[in-house]
């Protein structure tokens, strides 16, 4: 992935505060530094040039000691369509806690884990390869005292302090105990036991049990919104995140945007209450089949809250092509779309001193094919519908 | 992360024609192999049966031929096979289901044999292939009694540890229907444990084609691409 | 045995002689022909009836081995003769068998086979992820009209389904024809012991890890 300038393997100094966002992948990836060389990871994808996990690929540039220095491993997600490559990065991080949905404490999940071991020889896996590969991570460490144990997130859970200055707060804002129920009620149907049919896990949705964390580094503080949506039960999604939310503490700073920008996960509200006016957004877009996520609707509601928002990349695919002519004839005859995915991937990197005020700009940095929204929204040819 | 995939070779070089054999030793009972048979268990549809030869079924051999794929069993043999190789995965879920459904079957071997031919344009090339593969100055030309040898089969064996414990065996020849041209033909063989009962015999032999089915299948390509990798025409 | 190589000069195939059945093998209860190819190519042989009509080029054909056989006049020598009164056969001519293709009529070239599985299905259409090796990423997402499917495979198409596709050339003797196929697997489905079974080793796997 090209850079831009000479500053892409500049490791923050101790005294400051990164966040980068990855992407896209199958999944993002969200790499964050605490300050003194801690670092923190959330969610994972493969970087398309070296097909390891970006986050990985990132630190070692750096210099980071991936062993000794990554403090926190979080999955927000169950599904490992959204954490390709989380359970190479949890096997290097051995000092990190786990960190996953509470959701995956239940038996009916474990059907799920189960049915894996019926199609693991299928081209794709069965769809929990990653967390199952965690799994497996976690029985080997439950025997040694020296590793931290694994922490399942949910509402107003402090996942990870660290009460040495400058201080760090990660709290889950999600899942609500609501939110968990629901999730593995839906989670029965995916049991082998019901539908008999051997295949790779769908994906459930909405993503009820996904996990929103709020970063506090000092006096600064970030929202990531990992793929939480919006459904109309206010015990669910955004609308119990926002009205769980403290509305005497200091608002974020810095958003991650959930779910590629996508109207289903937009409610005003969490820009209103829980966000400063003109925070720093940034999402990673989204290509499936038609659909190119955030669309040039998603962007102008995002920009009508900030200017400063960015992207990890254009959501455009990349056309498919074979250095065998009759295959690439007969792929794009036989189809009524083929692309590459992921498709155009890149790096938002946000870094600020943690003693600046907190009102001071954060200084942005975009590599790959990252770009501001307001590029994307003005430039025609990434046009989406 | 994903896994089990066919490894598709990296060569240029595309076999001209492709099989694959699967044969199982055991006890079989071959009067069941008809094609009705596989559309009242629901493995093939109405028009499959329609569309299946059958050459003979009987108590001593079945001779069927379903979905492209002929089946082939006697007392101790029953065998699938394919000159087209597009039909492996076909293949593969056939075995996999009528050794779900026939899980008391006595079994005590499985060998998967896929074979490739490769079209060869240059005769110095071919020529070369063989003398690298079995080299003639050593031994072969120092006996007067042999006039221009040249090789005619070559077979190596190796094992095979792991889950499913067996042997390699590669034969590579010159092709008999291209020439000039490499045959390449390997056997995958998995001798069930003695030990294991019938039914835990069946269950290993489909954790077996499950597991080492795809490895299985390209090794003809994996073993012709080395042979093209390592042995380069004069002009290249 | 008569020398045959009077009638012929022939070669016989290891390979021949076992899709022949019996092979090369002389019954005194039955009429052979023999067929032969005077350049020193190929011999085949066949049992036929005495009195059977028969079509050797259909014949033959049909046994795979040579894509061509004629008749062609042929000046009977003396131990021809013989031999034809010992198996009280008196064929006006004798078969020759020219080995014009060797080739089973069928044959498929592959030239790309991907492995992959649903990942969403429409009304008129599905999507599908698909990988052509390990190393594959990015991946191919294609979309597919449901029409290219027979009736049993749509119903197959479900979210998480796994499938192959391969394109490559049919040859149906001469004749080649690129082909592309998808194929909806047909797996058996999970039985109620091995559900049991893989539960357990779930089971096994997250009991011993200590949550927080």
């Amino acid at each position: 992935m090209t850079s831009v300038g000479n500053n892409y393997r500049t490791a923050p100094n101790p005294q400051e505060l990164e966040i980068s966002v990855f992407g896209p992948g199958f999944g993002e990836c969200v790499v964050v530094h605490f300050g003194n060389g801690e670092w923190g990871i959330v969610d994972s994808c493969l970087d398309p040039d070296s097909k390891r996990p970006a986050a990985l690929d990132y630190l070692e540039s750096l210099g980071v000691d991936v062993e000794k220095s990554v403090r926190i491993v979080v999955a927000s997600h169950w599904h490992d369509d959204h954490v390709d490559g989380i359970s190479l990065v949890f096997k290097a991080a051995k000092s990190a806690i786990f960190v996953c949905t509470e959701a995956v404490q239940t038996a009916d999940f474990n059907e799920i884990l189960s049915a894996w071991t019926g199609t693991r020889f299928l081209s794709g896996g069965s769809g929990v390869d990653e967390l199952h590969s965690i799994m497996v991570e976690l029985k080997k460490r439950s025997s040694n005292t020296d590793f931290p144990p694994p922490v399942r997130a949910s509402v107003n859970k402090l996942v990870w302090e660290r009460k040495t200055p400058p201080n760090v707060i990660v709290k889950a804002l999600s899942p609500s105990d609501a939110a968990v129920l629901a999730a593995t009620a839906r989670l029965k149907y995916l049991s082998p036991k019901n539908s008999k049919l051997r295949r790779r896990v769908p994906s459930v949705s909405p993503n009820d049990a996904s996990v929103v964390l709020a970063l506090q580094v000092g006096e600064h503080r970030v929202l990531l919104g990992a793929d939480l949506e919006v459904t109309k039960d206010a015990g669910f999604g955004w609308i119990a995140v926002v009205n769980g939310f403290d509305k005497q503490q200091p608002k974020h700073q810095g958003f991650k945007i959930p779910h590629h920008g996508s109207p289903t996960a937009y409610h005003e509200e969490v820009w209103n209450q829980m966000l400063v006016v003109e925070p720093w957004a940034v999402t990673t877009p989204f290509v499936f089949g038609g659909t190119r996520l955030p669309s040039q609707a998603d962007s102008h509601r995002i920009l009508r809250h900030t200017s400063k928002a960015y992207l990890t990349a254009p959501p455009q695919p990349v056309k498919f092509r074979d250095p065998n002519r009759t295959v690439e004839k007969t792929v794009n005859e036989a189809t009524l779309a083929a692309h590459f995915v992921p498709g155009r991937y890149g790096q938002v990197r946000i870094r600020k001193s943690v003693d600046a005020p907190v009102n001071a700009l954060w200084g942005v940095e975009l590599f790959g094919n990252a770009l501001t929204m307001s590029d994307y929204v003005r430039d025609a040819h990434y046009s989406t519908k | 992360m994903v896994t089990h995939f066919i490894e598709m070779s990296a060569s240029n070089r595309i076999p001209e024609a492709e099989g694959l054999e699967v044969g199982i030793i055991g006890s079989f009972n071959p009067a069941i192999f008809h094609p009705e048979w596989f559309l009242r268990q629901k493995l093939i549809g109405e028009d499959d049966a329609k569309e299946a030869k059958v050459n003979v079924v009987g108590s001593e051999v079945s001779d069927i031929q379903i979905c492209g794929i002929k089946l082939v069993c006697i007392n101790d043999r029953f065998s699938l096979g394919t000159e087209n190789v597009s039909l492996a995965p076909r293949m593969q879920d056939l075995l996999l289901q009528i050794f779900t459904l026939l899980p008391h079957v006595p079994i005590s071997a499985c060998g998967i044999n896929p074979h490739a031919h490769y079209v060869i344009n240059n005769l110095q090339y071919w020529h070369k292939i063989g003398h690298t593969l079995a080299p003639k100055e050593l031994v072969w030309d120092d006996i007067k009694q042999l006039e221009k040898p040249g090789m005619l089969s070559l077979s190596i064996t190796a094992m095979r540890q792991g889950e499913f414990p067996g042997q390699i065996n590669v034969r590579v020849e010159p092709s008999h229907r291209f020439q000039p041209g490499l045959f390449v033909q390997s056997n995958y063989h998995f001798p069930l444990p003695r030990e294991a009962d019938h039914s835990g015999a069946t269950e290993l032999l489909l954790k077996f084609v499950k597991s080492e089915w795809n490895q299985a299948c390209t090794m003809p390509r994996i073993v012709a691409d080395k042979i093209f990798e390592k042995i380069k025409p004069d002009n290249d | 045995m008569t020398d045959l190589s009077q009638i012929s000069t022939f070669d016989i195939r290891p390979r021949w002689l076992q899709e022949l059945g019996d092979g090369f093998k002389r019954r005194p209860d039955t009429k052979q022909l023999f067929a032969g190819s005077y350049d020193g190519g190929n011999l085949l042989t066949r049992e036929f009836a005495d009195d059977e009509d028969f079509d050797l080029e259909a014949t033959l054909k049909a046994a795979n081995i040579v894509t061509a056989a004629e008749w062609v006049p042929q000046n009977i020598t003396a131990a021809a003769e013989n031999f034809i009164t010992q198996f009280q056969r008196k064929p006006t001519r004798v078969p020759r068998v020219r080995r014009v293709n060797t080739l089973p009529q069928a044959r498929y070239i592959l030239l790309k086979k991907y492995e992959g599985f649903v990942t969403s299905r429409k009304q008129e259409s599905f999507t599908a992820r698909l990988y052509e090796n390990t190393d594959s990423y990015p991946v191919l997402e294609a979309e597919f009209d449901l029409e290219e499917l027979s009736e049993t495979d749509r119903a197959l198409v479900v979210e998480g389904a796994p499938l192959v596709w391969t394109i490559g050339y049919r040859y149906e003797g001469d004749t080649r024809k690129r082909e592309s196929v998808i194929y909806l697997r047909r797996l058996p489905p999970w039985k109620d012991k091995e559900i049991e079974h893989a539960k357990q080793e779930a089971d096994e796997l997250v009991r011993d890890i200590r949550w927080k």
